[in-house]
Order: structure tokens, then sequence, then C-alpha cells
């Protein structure tokens, strides 16, 4: 039997909640803006970020007893954000009836999202557009959401050892997109040294 | 691990973490949770399933320093000279499954071989000037791979690569050419940044060819250390290390060929993890001089010759130099984060220590 169809007879008399309610409850409020804020950095319109809160949370709960404890919960969401998101794109987003209030209110707020960005980010986005979905999340995930390596294991549903090697590919693609659309005001900064990769490089015309 | 990449990308971020507390959504979100919980636990969303389990999660990453050697063509000689190479059981799982596509072109070969796994791997081609990137991909991710590079795209072609409709794709104002097709079951992907025109890139895709599983390995690049240099190998690589009691080196030789990026890895970091493991004891058990010790061996990991040649080749060196800063930070990484946490795999599959993973210690 899945965890999700598990009945939820743990009461607490105490609270008037399950067990699993109330740790969904305790989650939902930890988590639920880091997830918000996931969302409204991927998405064009602000009101779209409420059907992947919703959709997100509503994994969460039928999933409820699979959510890693504590820290590690976040990465998890992420990881189902990610399809959710992943699903909208894709043109195949089912809009539930959940969340239509969060979705109201995010309507009247169209200015969250700042489409006015300067020429510097506008050329690493149009470099970052240029990379595989998944180097394009991971950069992300590591830049916008701080999650370290074995965070972005989780988010990625990778191991990882390979998330390392990933992620340093991803950086050296960044970079030569960067340099092909000639990027020069942080020359230095680019040659710099990058930090995050594990002993999986295989980098074996240099290694000898 | 913040660096100056990370804060480039940081600059696309069009809503900050600030802006999305700053939010006044309380309410619409309390109901939002009562909502979902008010849901039947029967019925799943399609497409939007949490991480996978990663069952044996724990030998992956085990395995993965030695995956990832193979994919600079590991073999294992045959005992009593036989001149046929037996290819290591991981690395024929492999070559049997994935397409097995070379340059058919003298100049071109074989440089760098990533990821090399039955689900998904990648080799970069080159003939000392250009580069193709060539990845095999997970047969239904096609859609997905098709879909995405759509985006900023300047045009589309078609072409017949390795006997396969595959549509080409060039990025609007770049010479970024990037080709997909499918073949046996998978997504094919090859990325050609370096190229004058597309002529010149779809010469290279022509020369594609699918060719057998000993001659796909053996296209694999060679600089590897063959079995019989290993200990001499190791003993090199050991010089210059100051070395915890009881360090036993006579198993860093083993398991066949490596590439010496991989045996100066493996080399330095059974190295460092016998320091860190010493230190973890000692702050437990209080031992403050075994503490201080391995706290002033790991400071002098800087100046260890074999780190210092892995850095042309890889960022192992950094990575172990964090953890050297850690240990002489009380054990605490640059995010505040305990090297002796427990850390979590693919799902929330606890895998280890956390500087025994980072590392790779056996």
């Amino acid at each position: 039997m899945p965890a999700w169809s598990r009945p939820h007879r743990d009461h607490d008399p105490a609270s008037g909640r399950t067990r699993s309610e109330t740790r969904f409850e305790t989650l939902f409020a930890a988590e639920s803006r880091a997830i918000l804020g996931y969302a409204l950095r991927r998405v064009d319109a602000a009101e779209d970020a409420a059907d992947v809160v919703a959709e997100t949370f509503l994994v969460a709960w039928r999933r409820i007893d699979d959510v890693p404890a504590g820290s590690d919960a976040r990465p998890w969401l992420y990881g189902v954000a990610r399809r959710v998101v992943a699903n909208q794109v894709r043109g195949t987003r089912r809009r539930t009836r959940l969340g239509e209030r969060l979705r109201d209110e995010l309507l009247t707020r169209p200015d969250v999202i700042r489409h006015d960005e300067d020429d510097a980010a506008a050329t690493v986005r149009e470099a970052m557009l240029r990379l595989s979905d998944d180097d394009r999340e991971l950069l992300r995930l590591t830049s916008w959401e701080g999650l370290g390596p074995a965070e972005l294991a989780t988010a990625m549903s990778v191991p990882p050892a390979t998330v390392r090697t990933r992620l340093h590919r991803a950086r050296h693609r960044l970079r030569t997109e960067l340099e092909a659309l000639g990027w020069a005001g942080e020359r230095q900064a680019l040659t710099g040294h990058v930090n995050g990769d594990g002993r999986l490089s295989v980098r074996l015309e240099e290694g000898t | 691990m913040r660096d100056e990449l990370d804060a480039l990308v940081e600059r696309t971020s069009r809503v900050s973490d600030a802006d999305a507390e700053a939010l006044p959504l309380r309410a619409a979100e309390a109901d939002l949770m009562e909502e979902i919980m008010s849901t039947s636990v029967l019925e799943s969303l399609p497409g939007t399933e949490p991480p996978r389990r990663h069952r044996g999660a724990r030998r992956l990453v085990a395995l993965a320093g030695a995956a990832a050697a193979v994919t600079a063509g590991v073999l294992v000689v045959q005992p009593g000279g036989d001149e046929q190479p037996a290819w290591a059981a991981e690395v024929l799982e492999v070559a049997e499954s994935a397409p097995r596509l070379i340059v058919d072109d003298p100049d071109w070969r074989i440089t760098r071989a990533d990821e090399f796994g039955v689900e998904r791997g990648e080799t970069t081609f080159s003939d000392g000037t250009d580069e193709l990137e060539l990845s095999w991909l997970p047969g239904d991710s096609y859609d997905d791979v098709i879909a995405d590079r759509h985006y900023n795209m300047g045009h589309e072609d078609s072409i017949v690569v390795a006997g396969h409709e595959a549509a080409l794709m060039q990025y609007a104002d770049s010479s970024v050419f990037t080709t997909v097709w499918q073949q046996n079951g998978y997504t094919m992907q090859a990325v050609g940044r370096t190229f004058d025109d597309q002529d010149s890139y779809e010469d290279v895709l022509r020369g594609l060819t699918e060719t057998d599983v000993d001659t796909w390995l053996s296209a694999m690049p060679e600089n590897v250390v063959q079995p019989d240099q290993g200990e001499s190998v190791v003993t090199e690589m050991l010089d210059g290390l100051p070395l915890p009691a009881g360090f036993d080196s006579s198993t860093l030789a083993e398991d066949g060929v490596r590439d010496r990026y991989h045996v100066g890895a493996r080399v330095a970091g059974a190295v460092a993890c016998a320091w860190i493991a010493q230190w973890a004891e000692a702050t437990e058990t209080g031992d403050t001089a075994a503490a201080d010790q391995a706290v002033a061996a790991m400071a002098t990991s800087r100046d260890w010759p074999v780190l210092q040649e892995l850095q042309a080749g890889g960022d192992y060196p950094d990575v172990l130099w964090e953890y050297a800063d850690a240990v002489a930070n009380g054990g605490l990484d640059a995010e505040g984060r305990s090297i002796t946490a427990e850390v979590t795999g693919g799902d929330s599959d606890a895998v280890g220590i956390a500087y025994r993973e980072v590392l790779g210690c056996s």
C-alpha cells in the first residue's frame, strides 16, 4: 500500500489534529514562503506561482510520511516544485481549485516579479537560456535558492557525487556562453576559481 | 560555496526571498493549507512525483569515483598476458546499452568522458581546435529537450546523424549549435560551441558513427595509470603528505586502472579522510592533542604536491581545502554546516557523513 493511502488514524485528542495534519501544518508554516519564492522566480506571471505552491504542497500532503524531517524537507519540496513548474512549461498545467484565493491575491501584485533588469543581468540570463534545462536549474538552485551539493542532490533526485559533476559542467558551460556573448565587464570574476566540484570531475587531458 | 559565478546568476533572479516574505498573503496561505488538508490522500498528480528513491544510493556514492574513473576507459588486463582487454563490468554495462558513437576521422578523438552511466553520459570529442559535446539522456526526455532548445533559437534544420533523423538548432546571434535525435531508446544531443559555421559543425556530425563495444571503449582517453604502475604512482603521490599513525596505503593502488587525476584524488582523499576521522574522534573524546595534530596536518594540505598537480584537472583540491578550513573552524563548513552531519541522497535516504561523502572516503 503506498504511503500516501495509509489512513491517518493517529489522532491526537488534545489538538484535534492527527499527527500527519500537525506535521503538515508545521511544514507548510515553515516552507510555504520558500516555495512561493521559488515559484515566483520561475514563472512569468505572479499568479501562476499560486498553482505551483498549491500543487507542491498537495503532493507533500499526500506524501507527508515521505517528506524528510528538518532541513532536508526544503530541498525535497524544491524537487516537487521543479516538476510542477516543468509541467506548467510543457503546457499541461492543471489548474486546481486549490489556492484560488492565493492566486487572486497574487493577481493584484503583478509587479512582484521584476522584468526590468540591467544589461549585465540580461546577458547572464541569455547565456543561461542557452544551457540545458538541468544545467540551468542546477545553477539557479545553487545561486537563487542557495542549496549545497547534498541539497541539490535531493532537489534534482540524483546521487550527491553526480550532482557535483553536473554542477561543474554547468558552470563551465555558462562561462563559455558568457564569453561567447562578449562578456567583458567582469572577466576577472569569470576566470576565478570555481568551488563546488568534487572528485568526479574527469578532466583527462589536463589531469596528467 | 558561493563564488563569483553564483553572484552573476543571482543577478538574473527577478524576485528575492525578502520580496516573497514581505507579501501580505498569510490569510490566503492559511486558506490554501486548510484546502489541501481537506483533500483526499488517495489521488496523485501526474508528473509531480517527488524525488525518486535511489535504492543503493550509498553504494552508488561509494562507487562513484570508480565509475567515473571507468569513464577514462578503465580496463583490467587479463592475467597471463592476454592481449585482449577485459572491460570492467560497469563499463561493459554502459557500452552494451548506450549508443556507441565515435567521430570517424583520425583527427578527432575523445578527450573527456563524464558521468558515464547507463541512463546518461557524456563524451567530448576534439580535433585540438574544435570540440563536440555528445551526451546520451533518457529516451523520454526527448520532447523536453527539444522544447527547451527552442528558447532564443535562431533557426532549425534537419540532418541525418548516424542514420537517424535529427533536429539541428542554432541560437540567435551565436555560433552555438545543438542537434537532438533519438537513438536506441536514448535522447542524443550534440552541442558545438566552437565551430566557425554550420558547415564545419555538420561535417563533424556526419562523421559520427556507431561502433562496437571494444572499439568504442578503446577510443576512450588513454592517459590512465596501468595496474603495474599503481603502487609506484601511489608512493610518488604520497610524497610530501603527513600521514596519520597507522595509515594504510596498501589498498590505494587496487581496482585496476585509473587516470592520474582519480588516483591522485583517491590518495589525497584517503589521507585527508584519515586526518578528519582522527579529528572527529578526538573532538568527541576530548583528546585535544590528537585533534590539534589533525588540524595542523590538514593545514598543510595546500602544500601537498599531489593536490597541486590535480588543480589543473578539476576542483577536488579546492573541495579538500574547504574541508581543511572547516576542520580549523571547529568542523563547520563555509555555510556553517557540520562536516560530520549525516547527509541524504536522492531522496530522504541517509547516505552517510557529509565529509566522507564529499571527499569520497572509503
